[in-house]
């Protein structure tokens, strides 16, 4: 149990998908600029991450090495990630219109966000347990909502400031990023040696 | 573009899988070979490079073919023929002069500095049955005796946070299985998280051990020893050279390892793999003691001793019997 | 297509859409792979072939693939030549392999290679889609390596392994490491802003001038 606490802790802010490993670098630069939409990228990304960690754990656990198809890895996860974005905007527009319609247009962006596909490969890499996997995805997916709420908070503090002509926009978001990731390494700290 | 109906876009799906996926199995038809013999290759090619030139290199199969063989090259140096590591020996630096010893002990470029609440009789007691008894590390851990290094200030040293205690020695040596598990939350204090790790190619499986001899004229003229401990991110694996007494260590070269780009990956540089060349292999090869770890990264410095340890452990038991004592 | 055209095709890719500093894609294996010149040369090679290869058969294919299952069948293109990549480089070249790690396979989820087979391949000849994918690769491949420059340069004192600083030079760690790429990337971008904002200015005050002489 402290085991998987400690992977959580280490997705989530230590190895922090966004900061730490540059992953998912698209949408914490495009869709940062107001933390309500924020907020909800991180939300459906953090579903999905978790959904596509169990079912490429599923397809690499009993399909690919079976079969011994390992070098199909990246195309076949890719394919079931988009089918499963496809899936879950479908069941999503039909049982839940609330939600559909609060996060539905962040749902094809993800399907090219590397965090989920980054996360299926890693995990794999990494060979990691089931649960271990889940964790991992979880961890992964509050980090980066949790890195895009922050950079969302920060950016909309700029708005007003006086920022030189050349850097408004992304160059003094990148910047602003690259300051995060220095307070997200001292996070390393709380990981026993 | 027209719209198409459902079996247009079913059947124009199903080629394009069907085309890539036969695409693929060509391609790794074809690569596949190549990547699984480039890693039986890699670890000849190292070999190459850390035993002497010219010399005919095979890898070992039978172990008494190898003992004689270093019984042989041991006696025409005038050494007694059965070789043994000894882990109790007292470090020795390559080419750093002693320096002066406070108190009577055979650490030569180390000085000791007693703990605050411990007399100096105590500290001369300890370090003699330390000498003379393999169980002095307990007692080196009761009296917790400090003693601080000062022999060399390379630029990669960092050595002025660290102090070093007997009762370390053990640690150092179960490390591997310390951090068992494959996950990367060691060592919060010295590796930053940082930088895309460098993730291992596949489930590559590393031998624990395997042994290499270079023939000159019949005669031994090096060993050659592959081993692996726990480093930071996964496994690190190393391989050490002898030469034919096995007195004394001719190279180490880092063959695989996953450790955090930047920093853990340093072990691989020769600033760090350089400093073995020449060492008797009587060293206790720990981190600290008679290694100097990379700066940073002290659990990859300590992941290679504790692959250089294995080494030494399993050679000698491999030259008794045939089998290894580590990671079998 | 006339030859001027294809011309420009190329060279939208080098500056004026230059997919790190302009367009902001891309970003993860930016970031991630440029802690050596060398680390990022390779990435930009690899990039490059993947997006020339898919343009040329998403090209060719425009007319054959279905619209609905435009982005899958996309999708498994570049997933075919990424895969074809991988194993390539493990065969041949294990240590870059080793130091890409796993941003290999995330060249398929590469905003650049699906953004340009669908914003230009499906709609645009062979030749041109070539021309257009060759050029946002090389743009992409001098991006990173800039970038992994400058940061070998602050973290390691040395450009593609060749020392530059020396023995004195205290390399900063921090470069070398995840906020070093940030904010070495944040200046490359705020300064290729200025040059750009700085040429459009002129270009309207030799317009203004321009006028007011023919007044």
């Amino acid at each position: 149990m402290p085991k998987l606490l400690l992977l959580f802790i280490s997705s989530a802010v230590v190895n922090n998908f966004v900061l730490a490993k540059f992953l998912g670098n698209c949408p914490f630069l495009g869709v940062s600029k107001e933390v309500n939409t924020s907020l909800g990228m991180g939300v459906a990304t953090t579903f999905v991450m978790v959904m596509s960690g169990v079912a490429t754990w599923l397809i690499n656990h009993y399909l690919l090495i079976p079969l011994e198809l390992q070098y199909m890895q990246t195309i076949v996860f890719i394919l079931a990630i988009a089918t499963l974005v496809q899936f879950v905007e479908m069941v999503m527009k039909k049982y839940t219109p609330a939600l559909h319609r609060a996060l539905g247009i962040y749902l094809p962006l993800i399907t090219t966000n590397c965090a989920v596909l980054g996360l299926a490969v890693m995990a794999v890499r990494e060979s990691y347990s089931f649960i271990e996997t889940v964790v991992f995805a979880l961890g992964g997916g509050i980090g980066f909502s949790l890195a895009l709420a922050l950079m969302a908070g920060l950016r909309e503090d700029m708005k007003e400031d006086l920022i030189p002509e050349a850097f408004r926009g992304p160059a003094i978001a990148l910047i602003t990023a690259g300051i995060m990731a220095m307070a997200f390494m001292g996070f390393s700290g709380i990981l026993p040696s | 573009m027209k719209k198409s109906n459902l079996l247009n876009i079913v059947l124009v799906l199903t080629i394009i899988s069907l085309v890539s996926a036969a695409v693929l199995t060509l391609a790794n038809d074809k690569f596949s070979p190549i990547i699984k013999a480039r890693e039986n290759d890699k670890l000849r090619i190292v070999a190459q490079k850390l035993l002497p030139e010219g010399a005919q290199i095979t890898k070992v199969a039978n172990y008494s073919d190898l003992a004689s063989l270093v019984a042989e090259a041991r006696k025409a140096a005038g050494l007694s023929p059965d070789w043994h590591w000894n882990p109790d020996a007292a470090p020795v630096e390559a080419a750093v002069p002693a320096e002066e010893e406070k108190v009577e002990l055979d650490f030569s470029g180390f000085t000791f500095e007693e703990s605050e609440d411990e007399e100096e009789v105590e500290l001369d007691l300890s370090g003699f049955t330390f000498e003379e008894n393999d169980e002095a590390e307990e007692i080196g851990t009761e009296e917790e005796t400090v003693f601080t290094e000062d022999s060399e200030d390379l630029d990669t040293v960092d050595f002025s946070e660290e102090t070093f205690s007997f009762g370390e020695e053990e640690e150092a040596v179960d490390f591997g299985d310390m951090f068992g598990d494959a996950f990367d939350f060691t060592g919060g204090e010295e590796e930053a998280p940082a930088e895309a790790p460098t993730e291992p190619a596949q489930e590559e499986v590393a031998p624990a051990f395997e042994v290499y001899q270079a023939l000159e004229n019949g005669k031994l003229a090096g060993v050659a020893v592959v081993a692996k401990a726990k480093g930071y991110h996964g496994d690190i694996v190393i391989m050490i050279s002898f030469d034919g007494t096995l007195e004394k260590v001719v190279g180490m070269d880092v063959v695989q390892q996953t450790e955090t780009a930047g920093l853990g990956s340093l072990i691989t540089e020769e600033k760090f793999t350089k400093q073995f060349a020449g060492k008797p292999t009587g060293n206790p090869f720990e981190t600290g003691k008679d290694i100097q770890g990379v700066a940073g990264a002290t659990i990859s410095s300590k992941g290679v001793a504790a692959a250089l340890q294995n080494a030494l452990k399993n050679l000698e038991q491999f030259l008794i019997d045939g089998t290894i004592k580590e990671g079998a | 297509m006339a030859k001027k055209s294809l011309f420009k095709e190329f060279v939208k890719g080098l500056w004026e859409e230059h997919p790190n500093f302009v367009m902001l894609i891309g970003l993860c294996p930016t970031l991630a792979v440029t802690t050596s010149a060398m680390n990022g040369l390779a990435m930009g090679i690899a990039t490059t072939f993947v997006i020339v290869c898919s343009s040329i058969l998403i090209s060719l294919m425009r007319k054959i693939i279905p619209d609905e299952v435009r982005l899958p069948s996309y999708i498994i293109i570049v997933a075919t030549f990424v895969t074809i990549v991988d194993l390539a480089l493990n065969a041949y070249f294990p240590e870059i392999y080793q130091l890409l790690g796993i941003f290999i396979p995330l060249i398929v989820v590469n905003c650049i290679v699906l953004g340009r087979a669908e914003a230009f391949a499906s709609r645009n000849g062979v030749i041109a889609s070539a021309i257009d994918g060759l050029g946002m690769g090389f743009g992409f491949t001098w991006g990173l390596i800039v970038l992994s420059s400058i940061r070998e340069l602050l973290a390691k004192g040395s450009i593609f392994g060749m020392t530059i600083f020396g023995e004195s030079f205290k390399p900063i760690q921090i470069f070398g490491q995840a906020p070093g790429a940030f904010i070495i990337l944040g200046f490359i971008v705020g300064l290729v802003n200025f040059i750009n904002i700085n040429a459009k200015r002129k270009r309207e005050l030799q317009k203004i001038s321009d006028r007011s002489q023919a007044a």
